[in-house]
């Protein structure tokens, strides 16, 4: 019995089905009034967590796979989130200039799209540079991102940003954002998971060894054949897709965009979630985005001291696990193997 | 002619202050091989101390920019000892070193703003006599020839240090090879638990120096982190003499744009020649090793 329990746990798939059951379930039930009771703010943190995996996952494929580090993805989360707003929106863009508007389902891929489009531009200069360089070519391209988004106020209202974003709907099905997010939360969910299991398939595939190989030695990855700009332009490309989809759900959900949101402090947060989570696999970047999103909510009481306590438990936890949080768990599977195999001997 | 010396004067104090702080990126890469991302809020930090003991405490200026200077030393040493060596004594991976100076400076900037509270305090005037000098037909305040003086003396009393004495070489003997020097009897991690120290100091003169021409607040670190990190760049990373080159182009460029251009365009022209340095000449000035081959 023991061992059949083992056995179910032990099979990774089981887990994640369990777990994304519960996802659909437990606020089902919420919303329903079955258990617990209806939380709008609930609902709102799960699409936030989500809406951060996605982003986190992105930032997983450059960093962790590939080995190229980035301070400057909040630049493709900002391109997302402009590129759809201003595709989609009546008043602004498209809207403004043509007086047609296309669909916010439409636009969120197309935004993705033009952030990967930025994202094989980046990686010309990009390609070439070792660590500390492409820190802060990534920190300057997200500073112009800013500064255009900023400066350019008949395109983007400048700094007071756009409001009445319009909300996500398929065939008259609305996604009701303003009232309460229960119902975009499943749409959130749904291309998390969509995204989780593509970003699976590239980095078990053809590409993704090609990654992996770059980011474990450059030199022999070139000897035997891979090439390196080109899967580094990949690399990049994948990962602001991912990014700058991100933005666009995170624009439609918000309602409201302004060019606060995406300054260089955002970026530091992303690989934040990142590392604390452990890079280079799938758990990692869900776990970072779980854990430092549900952290910073949940110090919101503490005010002017948030901050400051959010730092102190990173340092703490770096100091202490510097591996990430994944890095925690295979310690203490690890060490229950060792127990276990003890007490059956 | 008047405003092409008030803004060259400009471009020259904003550039010592970069200097001062890409001087400590480039220290810190020498001798550890890490980026520091702490050091433009040890700046911020440094600053507040010596508002805290020059403008509450009433203590004469020079001595509290000493002591100021001092403290903010010890402080960089510690974070060395305390959090990095750690670090890298459970060999953690090179980011989550520069993580934990994310962390650190995070820590840094909401404790100067809990400490000090937001908002931005004013620097008093450190001469008596505040009337401007002439330069020429040009007039130019006295703590912006303070501040270009000091810190041109402590980027050459920082020269003669690492080349004439023998803290100094052994400084640099460490940054070549540590496994060498160490079995030359030199103290390895002492020498780069110093270099923090000195770093954290001179990021923290360069805080006390811009003071008077800026306000002091808890977000003063944030103005500096991006630029003097691209001035470091620029120059070479790595570089000592190339950090301060590309922190003085960096700053008079900001300086020129806006005087002459306008001020809207200048963090654009800033970002844009530095992408394009990174296009062209990504080794900077001084030749640094950056391609990935």
């Amino acid at each position: 019995m023991n061992n059949k329990i083992r056995d179910v746990l032990k099979s990774k798939k089981s887990i994640a089905i369990a777990a994304v059951a519960l996802l659909v379930i437990v606020p089902f039930m919420m919303e329903h009034n079955i258990i617990l009771r209806q939380s709008k703010y609930f609902y709102l943190l799960l699409s936030f967590i989500c809406i951060y995996t996605i982003v986190t996952s992105g930032l997983d494929i450059l960093f962790g796979y590939t080995g190229q580090v980035s301070f400057g993805h909040a630049g493709f989360f900002c391109i997302g989130a402009y590129a759809s707003v201003l595709m989609s929106h009546p008043e602004w863009g498209f809207g403004k200039w043509f007086g047609i508007t296309l669909p916010p389902i439409l636009t969120i891929f197309l935004a993705a799209l033009i952030a990967a489009l930025f994202g094989i531009l980046l990686s010309i200069p990009a390609n070439k540079l070792v660590f500390h360089f492409l820190a802060l070519l990534t920190i300057a391209f997200n500073y112009l991102v800013l500064l255009a988004v900023s400066n350019f106020a008949e395109l983007t209202n400048g700094y007071i940003g756009i409001t009445r974003v319009p909300e996500i709907n398929i065939f008259g099905f609305s996604f009701s954002t303003i009232s309460s997010k229960y119902k975009y939360y499943y749409l959130v969910l749904f291309f998390t998971i969509l995204f989780l299991i593509v970003k699976q398939h590239i980095v078990n595939s053809r590409i993704g060894r090609g990654f992996i190989s770059i980011r474990d030695n450059l030199m022999a990855a070139n000897g035997c054949g891979v090439n390196i700009r080109y899967y580094k332009t990949m690399s990049f490309a994948i990962s602001a897709f991912y990014v700058g989809f991100a933005g666009a759900l995170y624009a439609h959900m918000i309602g409201f965009i302004s060019p606060d949101t995406f300054v260089q402090n955002t970026s530091v947060i992303f690989i934040t979630m990142l590392l604390f989570g452990g890079s280079g696999n799938l758990l990692g970047p869900i776990l970072g985005a779980t854990i430092i999103t549900t952290i910073q909510e949940s110090l919101q009481p503490l005010a002017d001291y948030r901050m400051l306590i959010y730092g102190i438990v990173i340092l703490i936890i770096i100091l202490f696990q510097p591996k990430g949080i994944v890095g925690l768990g295979k310690n203490i599977s690890e060490s229950m193997k060792r127990r276990g195999g003890e007490g059956n001997a | 002619m008047n405003m092409f010396i008030s803004v060259l004067v400009g471009g020259l104090v904003l550039g010592c202050t970069y200097g001062m702080l890409s001087l400590g990126f480039s220290l810190i890469y020498q001798a550890s091989g890490y980026m520091n991302f702490t050091q433009a809020n040890l700046l911020m930090f440094g600053a507040f101390l010596a508002w805290q003991f020059y403008s509450e405490w009433k203590i004469p200026f020079i001595a509290s920019m000493a002591l100021a200077v001092v403290i903010m030393f010890f402080i960089g040493w510690m974070m060395e000892r305390s959090i990095i060596r750690v670090l890298v004594a459970k060999k953690a991976r090179n980011i989550y070193v520069v993580l934990s100076t994310i962390a650190l400076s995070i820590i840094m900037e909401n404790a100067a703003m809990l400490i000090w509270d937001a908002r931005p305090h004013y620097f008093p005037p450190i001469f008596k006599d505040s009337a401007p000098v002439k330069l020429g037909t040009a007039s130019v305040s006295k703590e912006s020839i303070l501040c270009i003086v000091v810190a041109i003396c402590a980027m050459i009393a920082l020269h003669f240090f690492l080349n004439k004495t023998k803290f100094g070489t052994s400084m640099r003997a460490a940054a070549q090879n540590k496994t060498a020097a160490s079995c030359m009897g030199i103290n390895v991690n002492r020498t780069i638990g110093i270099t923090y120290g000195i770093a954290a100091a001179l990021a923290c003169l360069g805080g006390i120096l811009v003071a008077p021409t800026l306000y002091v607040s808890y977000g003063l670190g944030s103005q500096f982190g991006a630029k003097s990190f691209a001035g470091a760049v620029i120059g070479g990373y790595g570089n000592i003499y190339g950090a301060i080159v590309g922190a003085l182009i960096i700053g008079l460029l900001e300086t020129f744009v806006s005087g002459y251009v306008s001020s809207a365009y200048k963090e654009f022209v800033v970002y844009g020649v530095l992408i394009l340095v990174m296009i062209i000449k990504p080794s900077g000035i001084f030749n640094a090793k950056v391609y990935d081959e």
